[in-house]
């Protein structure tokens, strides 16, 4: 038995697809991308159906979105939304029920400064806080960039990442406890009460 | 700060942050998969050698070489299936093959070794226990069930009438709101979970038909797969990285193939599947087939409707299933030829009477020669794998346009009382 199975489509030529409204486009994200969106998602709900209906929802988000949006990296904007599509339902779920997934876990390291939802009614600005996050990642080094979006961002385990970059777990956890810190520190200063 | 203060605002770092992480990730993904090629390699190249030692060694001890002819031409026709009685054959005989083009044929170039290896099918395992069949059902039913949007459908287990393997009865009502109906069972070999659907409807998993289309090439068919080869892995629990497309060809359909089957499975875990050429022992297989074909080939003569999906998992160890019994001698090519225009060949078709009407064929310039290894009982002993030269001689162009091949088998090992039997054949059958 000697078949191998046939390469897969380039980033660009998908985009290319949507921007010219051919449903292909779907198709071949689906082909080349459903396993890794079912991954982030998965972090974030450790529910099988819920992530399918992620997924999908993913899919449409994405046809809505590009064109107007020409996305430079297109792996990442498929990122961002599904993450954003299961973050809504992760919130809707938690109303009913805990979840046992990383993104709890994760959640629950930064407790130090930040609560429970229990009273979400007050409004807030997410893009300044985005902006104020955003900063504090690029003022790491590459190394912890990279530990601070795997575990917070995408609630990737602490195994996952400890083999990524060949380091003990020992190694993340502590780099971890440095960044919460550090993140704590810059979350105060910028007027967050925490 | 609320942690859904911190989720969104999180959720709107600069998308550049994202792609710098993304970016970095792809870049980890390709060096762990070089690390795990070169890991594999490595394994592989260690097992290949301790293999090749493990070969000479026990060659040296155990394993016997068989310079002299151990079986007679009648115990070779019973691998056939066929009997020396009246209603038996094993005369000059030879099949019609159908493909479309002589790649199909699979046609490798013969090897040069003076000795091949012979392989025994060793009947292993214990028959099932209930509980362990409960739990095999039990991990597949309810995601079968969610993915064809139906209640868990009850069953109960039931013992085979003739053995103690199990299989799983289900309710009638149960298996029409199913639209189809499940195999599952287990014996002392394998545990199957088999989905069947009626020929006229389609399969569906969450919505998604499975079909396929026989002018697709076989990347387009498993790029089409993609998304149901997810929901399968899902569904059976499992994941296989190689896929192999199968194609059974006819005369008289006008696309040319009456069946598809697609595998989804482990070549490295299949030790014996491509020495033997027989299927891997764990496999998630999808047959495809076209029960309404259309003579003036229409566009549904070439859609094919998924007719099955099996899941086949081997109870017992899979490396041990067959055993290398002994080394034969084998025979040249010439000498193959020599029995072969002598007309001292195997594996046609079991009817006397379809033998005495079937056209002859003469191999004289045959076009192609392989080798190819048969399995069956031969008069009480275990199943046995005996490698023949397989001759193809085309022998004409059917109405849909594939190429008629008729082959036939000459043992590719000493065989003995070839004279005797075929003479004996001549007078039962005249």
């Amino acid at each position: 038995m000697n078949f191998k199975e046939k390469a897969t489509i380039d980033d660009e030529e998908i985009i290319e697809l949507y921007w010219k409204r051919d449903q292909l486009a779907i198709v071949e994200t689906d082909n080349k991308y459903k396993n890794y969106l079912f991954s982030v998602s998965y972090n974030v709900l450790h529910e099988n159906c819920d992530c399918e209906e992620c997924v999908n929802d993913t899919y449409l988000g994405v046809w809505n979105a590009i064109p107007p949006t020409r996305p430079k990296v297109f792996k990442a904007f498929i990122t961002t939304i599904v993450r954003r599509i299961s973050l809504k339902r992760y919130y809707s779920n938690m109303k009913k029920r805990a979840i046992p997934s990383e993104m709890t876990v994760s959640l629950s390291e930064l407790e130090d400064f930040i609560s429970s939802d229990d009273d979400v009614s007050a409004e807030f600005d997410s893009e300044r806080l985005g902006k104020v996050i955003s900063n504090f990642v690029r003022s790491l080094s590459d190394r912890n960039q990279y530990i601070f979006m795997s575990r917070y961002y995408m609630s990737e385990s602490v195994v996952t990442i400890a083999k990524e970059l060949e380091l003990s777990r020992s190694t993340i956890n502590k780099e971890l406890a440095a960044i919460r810190s550090a993140l704590k520190e810059k979350l105060e200063s910028e007027g967050y009460s925490v | 700060m609320k942690k859904q203060e911190w989720t969104e605002g999180l959720d709107r770092v600069d998308i550049e942050i994202v792609e710098k992480y993304v970016e970095q990730k792809n870049k980890f993904q390709a060096l762990k998969s070089q690390r795990e090629k070169r890991f594999r390699r490595g394994l592989l190249v260690a097992c290949l050698a301790l293999l090749l030692v493990s070969a000479i060694v026990i060659r040296s001890f155990s394993i016997p070489v068989w310079h002299n002819a151990r079986y007679s031409a009648e115990e070779i026709a019973a691998l056939f299936g066929n009997h020396n009685n009246f209603l038996g054959a094993g005369i000059s005989a030879y099949q019609e093959v159908y493909v479309p083009d002589e790649k199909y044929l699979n046609i490798e170039e013969l090897s040069e070794e003076k000795y091949i290896p012979l392989y025994k099918y060793n009947v292993m395992g214990k028959y099932p226990h209930e509980e362990e069949f409960k739990e095999f059902v039990d991990g597949i039913l309810p995601k079968y069930a969610e993915s064809i949007y139906v209640e868990i459908p009850q069953y109960k287990i039931e013992d085979s009438l003739f053995s103690n393997d199990k299989h799983a009865e289900f309710d009638s009502e149960d298996e029409k709101n199913m639209g189809g109906w499940l195999l599952v069972n287990q014996d002392k070999r394998y545990s199957r979970f088999s989905i069947q659907r009626d020929p006229k409807t389609n399969l569906l998993l969450r919505g998604e038909s499975i079909q396929t289309d026989t002018r697709l090439s076989d990347e387009e068919i498993i790029s089409s797969l993609e998304s149901i080869k997810s929901k399968l892995f899902y569904i059976f629990g499992v994941s296989f990285p190689d896929v192999e497309i199968v194609r059974t060809f006819d005369d008289y359909r006008p696309s040319g193939t009456s069946k598809i089957v697609v595998y989804f499975y482990d070549e490295e875990a299949s030790v014996f599947s491509s020495v033997l050429g027989i299927a891997p022992e764990d496999f998630i297989c999808i047959e495809f087939y076209n029960y309404e074909y259309n003579v003036y080939g229409t566009d549904e003569d070439y859609l094919l409707k998924a007719t099955s999906i099996t899941y086949r998992k081997c109870r017992v160890d899979s490396s041990k299933t067959y055993t290398h019994f002994a080394d034969a001698e084998r025979i040249s090519l010439e000498e193959a030829e020599d029995l072969l225009y002598k007309g001292y060949v195997f594996g046609g078709h079991s009817c006397s009477a379809c033998m005495q009407a079937q056209e002859k064929v003469d191999f004289e310039g045959y076009d192609f020669v392989k080798l190819k290894y048969i399995s069956g009982k031969s008069n009480g002993h275990p199943t046995i794998q005996i490698p023949f030269y397989a001759f193809y001689k085309k022998i004409g162009i059917a109405t849909n346009g594939n190429i008629i091949y008729a082959r036939t088998y000459v043992p590719a090992i000493k065989v003995k009382g070839y004279e005797k039997y075929f003479k004996n054949q001549e007078k039962e059958h005249n």
